[in-house]
């Protein structure tokens, strides 16, 4: 956790000092909600005995975000934003992850993406190009673990992330009622759960939305379509039973991950 | 270098750029420009779900081709344009072998990556935003599969991997005649193919990217030359994993780290 923080921390201190902050400056904040996205999880991994993939049934959660952008000149504004889902464990809503005929188990998958993003605009044009930095996180809580017919009734919560940087571009055309469109790529400069291996991986936005400006408000319907790829240490076990006989497997060498889904946002610009 | 310096190092530049003068306009329309790397370090990594319970988790293929890359650029206005860029190496039998000792076998790998990216200057700054198509071939192939202790497996093996991506990036160049061209991109691979097929299919068809080049060079009238620096790293996710007689000779993580020192000569037109 150490390094996240002085990563993001010296990246906030470079961008402040680089754009030269003023305070006199507007601020936009937005908020998203996804009443139902999809969210959808496979795997493959080194292990042994031979259960190589984990296929899982997928399952709608909501999705949750937040921005904050502070606009410095008519040409560069700073972003921070926070979106997140994976909440159906609290209601005791789990999907089904099998893996191959060795296990099966209830599997809830959920995300989180903190990103600091750098506006800049692109000449002539409604177009804003990004730089961004950002921790990604995945989150999985199993229970009631299935080998070999019988049920066990264990559970695990467990979580891989990532520190990564990215490009990418956003623009918005008309004014009351308007477009957006927004996609970057975000690749991964460092992975918290390799231990054998150095690795990378990917985490992809894009999304379209439409909708209506009022005064300083503005309300929009989109699309967000998210992909997150991650690689963790394999073959990790959650030993069961009264002596430890059997092992479920809750880790994988390459997971990747798909959220999407419609949302609505709503905006608010400060003076 | 640890991982936080190299993060404060590219921030640094990146926003350093942003901030300084743009000193060279591209002021000719169409420039071609030639790259050749006399010995490159590429690394293949093939893992993944398999169909044997070989326990050969990991192949490696480590070879110094030679690599050569065409460039093309052309300007629409004057803070815009477009580029393609055509990348191979020029490939030779190369030792494939799992990082267990359990196999090898020779391999013929070849690399084809081409760009086609749109360009244009980000508002007072020196540095340009990219957005450009990306298709990356890769083939293997594979012969002579040993098996540890004394097995011989006499099998050859083609298989050849296609990806079609997207990338987002940055381009900027300072000073004046003696240049420097730096290149950041990072992309998303959005659809694989893979000609075999496979028992076992679980990722997403999909896999990323990512590309940094640094380049010093030199303008007399309409040439420039100079050396660069590239590393490239392709991840095409595909069915894979497939094996006969216990050889494995398909994997469906392909990774390919890629980098080397060339030299380059640039003609406008």
């Amino acid at each position: 956790m150490r390094k996240h923080f002085l990563s993001l921390f010296t990246f906030c201190l470079l961008l402040l000092v680089a754009t030269g902050a003023r305070a006199d400056e507007s601020w936009e904040l937005s908020v998203l909600y996804s009443p139902s996205s999809k969210y959808d999880y496979n795997a493959e991994g080194n292990n042994s005995p031979p259960a190589y993939t984990s296929d899982y049934s997928g399952m709608h959660q909501r999705m949750d975000g937040i921005e904050a952008i502070k606009t410095y000149s008519d040409t560069s504004r700073l972003g921070i934003s926070y979106i997140a889902g994976g909440t159906s464990q609290f209601y005791d809503e789990y999907g089904i992850e099998r893996v191959e005929d060795y296990q099966m188990s209830k599997l809830n998958v959920g995300f989180a993406s903190f990103m600091l993003t750098h506006y800049k605009k692109i000449a002539d044009s409604d177009l804003e190009f990004m730089i961004n930095f950002g921790v990604i996180r995945q989150f999985f809580s199993r229970k009631d673990f299935e080998i070999g017919g019988e049920v066990y009734p264990k559970d695990d919560d467990s979580e891989i992330s990532g520190e990564g940087i990215g490009f990418g571009i956003r623009g918005k055309s008309g004014r009351d009622l308007f477009i957006k469109y927004k996609a970057f790529s975000n690749f991964y400069i460092q992975n918290h759960d390799m231990k054998t291996d150095k690795e990378l991986g990917e985490y992809f936005n894009c999304e379209v939305s439409a909708g209506y400006q009022y005064k300083k408000a503005a309300l929009e319907f989109g699309y967000m379509y998210q992909y997150i790829f991650m690689h963790s240490q394999t073959n990790r076990r959650v030993y069961l039973g009264e002596d430890d006989a059997e092992g479920a497997i809750i880790s994988w060498s390459q997971q990747d991950m798909t959220v999407k889904g419609p949302f609505f946002r709503f905006n608010v610009i400060f003076d | 270098m640890s991982t936080y310096w190299k993060i404060v190092l590219f921030i640094t530049v990146f926003l350093g750029g942003s901030t300084a003068a743009h000193a060279k306009d591209r002021s000719k329309d169409f420039a071609i420009t030639i790259k050749y790397t006399p010995s490159s370090f590429i690394q293949y990594e093939g893992e993944g779900a398999r169909t044997t319970g070989n326990n050969t988790w990991e192949s490696k293929i480590k070879s110094h081709d030679a690599l050569l890359e065409l460039e093309v650029d052309y300007k629409l206005t004057e803070k815009s344009g477009v580029n393609l860029q055509y990348l191979a190496n020029f490939a030779t039998i190369e030792d494939e072998r799992s990082s267990s000792g359990l196999q090898y076998n020779d391999v013929i790998f070849k690399i084809r990556n081409t760009y086609l990216n749109y360009y244009r200057e980000l508002e007072g700054s020196g540095l340009s935003a990219i957005v450009g198509y990306q298709y990356l071939q890769q083939s293997f192939d594979r012969s002579r599969f040993f098996l540890y202790p004394e097995d011989y497996v006499d099998m050859r093996h083609k298989e050849e991997i296609e990806s079609h991506g997207l990338n987002f990036g940055i381009l900027g160049r300072y000073f004046s005649p003696v240049y420097l061209d730096i290149e950041l991109m990072s992309g998303i691979l959005l659809k694989t193919k893979n000609r075999q097929t496979a028992d076992i299919s679980t990722l997403k068809k999909k896999g990323y990217t990512y590309r940094v080049r640094l380049e010093v060079g030199a303008d007399i009238s309409d040439y420039s030359f100079g050396l660069g620096a590239i590393r490239e790293l392709y991840h095409p996710q595909v069915d894979g994993g497939a094996s006969q007689d216990g050889a494995i000779y398909s994997y469906s993580q392909n990774k390919i780290d890629l980098m080397g020192i060339y030299i380059f000569t640039r003609t406008e037109f």
